[in-house]
């Protein structure tokens, strides 16, 4: 009886420690532009898009490219390989999942956080990919 | 959050509230908190003093009830009737919402979607205390009941539907978004509310069982709650993907999106307690799992709720000040950690009452799968719920803020599945108490390659298993074999493949004979054919863009795609300006019209087109034309702000800056009257001369449609061919001094470039879609069926 309560138990703490540590490894951290570059590893960063250059889409390449602020006020130009997510302008601040190659950084998914269904008040992330 | 702040806001909050209790909201929300309370009290008293306090009990829940329902179709009037002064109202409605869309404004925001759930729980409620009277278990289960309704109550307080705006009375409200204008809004939420509430109902039997010493019996009372609750709030989930699906174009119907995961998280767990439930009924074991699993389902509702309400999520992605939600954090926090504790209080109380059951699960017994297969939906939460609530588990732990790759989800869950669906087949054959393989066969049971073929994949579920644990170690080490993807996939897909063969076959037989014993069979074919859905259509759907002008044509997967003409619709709400793009598309001779959407609405000022795919549905693929941008193509062109120059096209001698807009002559009298007159002034600089002179160049704007005439000017009309024309006037709405303009250019006598429109659209073909469907309704209705066995048998037995 008691044996197949620790063997459980050890089973379950086993595998939280397993699905942990794995999400360690698969995460993407949050960092702001300086630090992602130094690193030269996938990065999300978060931010402002700067709204008064206006973001540029090139269809034929299927490529936006836009400039954002990050929370240091470090300004980025930022590739992403797609169409303009939905409510892109109306965005009141954005994350990008990706990293630098050169001084431009390629983003693979853009998430932007808009006037929300349930609060006007505050955000929900809106996920485009 | 700092303490002191959290109370001054808890005290203002209550004294605003009482401040306008006046106001006819308010105070059907303030005797509903007394009648609550009351309620709560009068049933817990019946405990001990018996049935008169019992019948008080029941009458206060009835008058709640009453009340929920009132307050509800007194929020659900004043958003009919466009009562602005609310601010709910205002910020959720507005006059041109049509009926059924102001019926999801009720719950369009976070007050009336807790109203909306309060609702439910007192309706579910009313059809619980008849149920638990019955059974004995009236005073402690209405008892808890009254007390949760009590706490959402609470949250009605401070977040309150009925409150009032600052300042003057608005002539319309904000609207809803128009993303979310669409019928499923009207049905998706309130059956996931359902859902949420009836959830609470298996907890409260749980802490009820537990009060009573009622270790056994109690699983037969909940286990008919647990099944229409788990099948109601599958319903709501599905339906939630299917929206996705239809409307918001991303393609899929499920993202591992945080807002999603945390609804799946106690349907996984409800699930495995419906395993566990069967178990112990038919072994008397797993009591306490049984405990702990009700507890836990009910609590991730809960929590749930409480990563989507309470700010926690954004808040770890951007800093927002101010969050409105402060005392909704606290209730909610409160909330959980109150039923936690309360429901693992009593276990703990109760511990040692609990005999230990002397039950040993033989290894081929239905009952030892049944647990592992609950072991392993638990598996599968706890990589859910690791990946979704790392931005608390950050905070708790000051690590970095980070989110996880979808991956993460599908490489931890593909095996767990595969492993799923083995244990499936075996529990089909297996018998309660356990019969040895020889038993069975000899009943025609099972045959050799069945238990083979079971045995392959439950070795292959498992490695796959060990690999995704290798991997970490070793860097991907397998994930960077080629195919290594495929091979995964092919695994599942057979192995979905089999359970559904399986399950058909058992179904088949079954329903000959007690066709009411067949919603597990229904489900679990339903699990094994919505699987053979998602790998086909998500590990090999295709997706190519694709760009089209009006009456030009683009191929892509053997079809002719074909731009026809777009036509307006919705034109009665002045709103929004909508449109069908009408999409040929071209087959074997065969042709069908597609119609994606793309319209502007003033939701977001019109800045910025709203998206919704075109679907042609065939059997066994879906064709899926999702639109991406709208574009002007203006031939060889320029975009300029104030002070912006550029290089002129087609003679690179020259560059020009904009420097001003020309209204000069907006008063001219030859112009047509629907027209005037607009010019940039730019400033031309040769380079090769180094002389620099300002020119207008001057344009008419229709004032209807906010269209450019172009008067095309030559440039230095000594030295150059190229002529400029201003083509384009993109307003700003903040500061019309910071409009842009698009400038044009063309070599003499060339034909302008005409602007046409031009449409991007990703256009996929998603491979058995259709299974997914089928498979989801399937597994609810399969929910539906179980619950109706065990309704027709409660008849049986009154009857007897």
């Amino acid at each position: 009886m008691k044996t197949r309560y620790i063997v459980g138990a050890i089973l379950l703490v086993g595998f939280i420690i397993l699905a942990f540590t794995s999400f360690s490894q698969q995460k993407i951290d949050y960092a702001d532009f300086a630090y992602a570059k130094a690193q030269g590893k996938t990065f999300q960063v978060k931010g402002y898009w700067v709204k008064e250059n206006k973001y540029t889409y090139d269809p034929a390449k299927n490529l936006m490219s836009f400039n954002m602020k990050d929370t240091t006020y470090a300004i980025t130009k930022v590739e992403y390989q797609g169409a303009p997510p939905n409510n892109f302008d109306m965005a009141t601040s954005v994350v990008v999942k990706g990293k630098f190659v050169g001084d431009v950084f390629k983003a693979s998914e853009i998430l932007t956080q808009c006037p929300s269904k349930y609060d006007a008040n505050s955000v929900e992330p809106q996920k485009a990919n | 959050m700092p303490e002191n702040s959290f109370f001054s806001l808890f005290g203002q909050g209550l004294s605003k509230f009482f401040g306008s209790i006046s106001n006819s909201g308010n105070l059907l929300i303030f005797v509903m908190s007394l009648v609550s309370i009351a309620a709560t009290i009068a049933y817990f008293l019946s405990i001990s003093k018996g049935e008169k306090f019992t019948q008080i009990g029941r009458r206060l829940f009835y008058t709640l009830t009453l009340l929920f329902v009132a307050t509800s179709a007194f929020l659900m009037s004043n958003i009919f009737s466009h009562n602005f002064q609310y601010n709910y109202v205002w910020e959720y409605s507005s006059r041109q919402l049509s009926t059924l869309l102001l019926i999801s404004s009720f719950y369009a925001g976070q007050e009336g979607s807790f109203l909306l759930w309060a609702l439910f729980l007192a309706l579910v409620g009313y059809f619980l205390i008849p149920y638990a009277k019955k059974r004995g278990y009236e005073s402690v289960v209405m008892g808890i009941y009254s007390l949760l309704l009590l706490f959402l109550v609470v949250i009605l307080i401070f977040k309150n539907p009925f409150a009032l705006k600052d300042g003057q009375i608005a002539a319309n409200g904000r609207g809803l978004n128009p993303i979310l204008e669409n019928y499923w809004i009207i049905i998706h939420p309130p059956v996931l509310f359902i859902g949420y509430a009836a959830m609470s109902v298996p907890y409260i039997f749980a802490v009820a069982a537990l009060l009573k010493r009622d270790y056994h019996n109690w699983i037969n009372i909940a286990l008919p709650w647990t099944v229409i609750a788990t099948g109601i709030l599958g319903l709501g989930i599905m339906m939630g993907g299917f929206w996705a699906y239809e409307t918001l174009g991303w393609g899929g119907f499920w993202g591992w999106d945080p807002v999603e995961n945390s609804s799946l998280l106690p349907w996984l767990v409800a699930v495995a307690l419906i395993h566990s439930m069967l178990v112990q009924k038919k072994t008397k074991g797993l009591i306490k799992t049984n405990f702990i699993l009700a507890f836990t389902s009910f609590l991730l509702v809960l929590y749930a709720t409480f990563l989507t309400r309470s700010g926690v999520l954004t808040d770890a992605s951007v800093h927002s000040f101010g969050d409105p939600g402060k005392e909704v954090y606290g209730i909610l926090l409160f909330l959980q950690l109150f039923f936690l504790a309360l429901g693992f209080v009593v276990l703990i109380i109760r511990m040692k009452d609990i005999a230990a059951s002397k039950m040993s699960f033989g290894l081929s017994s239905r009952e030892f799968t049944l647990s592992i297969g609950s072991i392993i939906l638990l598996a599968s939460t706890i990589v859910i719920f690791i990946g979704t609530s790392w931005p608390i588990i950050a905070k708790i732990f000051n690590a970095t803020q980070a989110t996880v790759d979808i991956s993460f989800y599908n490489i931890w869950n593909l095996p767990l599945v595969v492993l799923i669906l083995v244990l499936n087949n075996v529990g089909l054959i297996e018998s309660w108490k356990g019969q040895s393989f020889a038993e069975l066969k000899s009943k025609g049971n099972v045959t050799w390659i069945f238990l083979l073929s079971q045995i392959f994949f439950g070795v292959l579920g498992l490695v796959l298993l060990l690999v995704q644990v290798l991997d970490m170690y070793f860097v991907h080490l397998f994930r960077n074999i080629k195919y290594f993807q495929d091979f995964e996939y092919i695994v599942l897909l057979i192995a979905s493949f089999c359970a559904l063969v399986y399950n058909i076959i058992r179904f088949g037989k079954v329903i000959i004979n007690t066709p009411t014993k067949t919603g597990a069979y229904i489900s679990h074919l339903g699990i094994a054919l919505m699987m053979i859905g998602v790998v086909a259509s998500c590990g090999y759907s295709k997706t190519q863009p694709i760009s089209l002008k009006i009456n030009e044509s683009a191929n892509a997967f053997g079809y002719t795609f074909t731009y026809l003409n777009r036509t307006q619709i919705e034109k009665e709400l002045s709103d929004r300006e909508k449109y069908e793009f009408n999409i040929k598309v071209t087959k074997d001779n065969q042709s069908e019209i597609i119609k994606p959407i793309i319209y502007l609405h003033d939701f977001n000022g019109r800045s910025s087109p709203y998206f919704e795919p075109g679907i042609e549905r065939f059997m066994a693929h879906d064709l899926y034309i999702s639109p991406k941008a709208l574009m002007m193509d203006n031939g060889p062109s320029a975009e300029l702000a104030k002070g912006q120059s550029t290089v002129v096209e087609h003679d690179s001698n020259y560059s020009i800056q904009f420097l001003s807009f020309d209204m000069s002559h907006m008063s001219d009298e030859k112009m047509n009257p629907n027209d005037f007159a607009i010019g940039a002034v730019i400033l031309l600089h040769n380079k090769k001369t180094n002389k620099s002179d300002t020119m207008n160049i001057p344009a008419s704007m229709d004032m209807q449609s906010g269209e450019l005439k172009p008067v095309w000017t030559l440039i230095d009309s000594a030295n150059s061919k190229v002529e400029i024309g201003f083509t384009q006037f993109l307003p700003s709405k903040e500061n019309i001094a910071a409009s842009k303009i698009i400038l044009s250019f063309r070599r003499v006598g060339e034909a302008a470039t005409e602007a046409k429109e031009i449409v991007h659209f990703d256009v996929s073909v998603k491979p058995f879609i259709n299974a997914v469907w089928f498979g989801v309704i399937a597994i609810v209705f399969g929910f539906i069926v179980a619950f109706f066995k065990y309704f027709s048998k409660r008849k049986q037995l009154l009857n007897d």
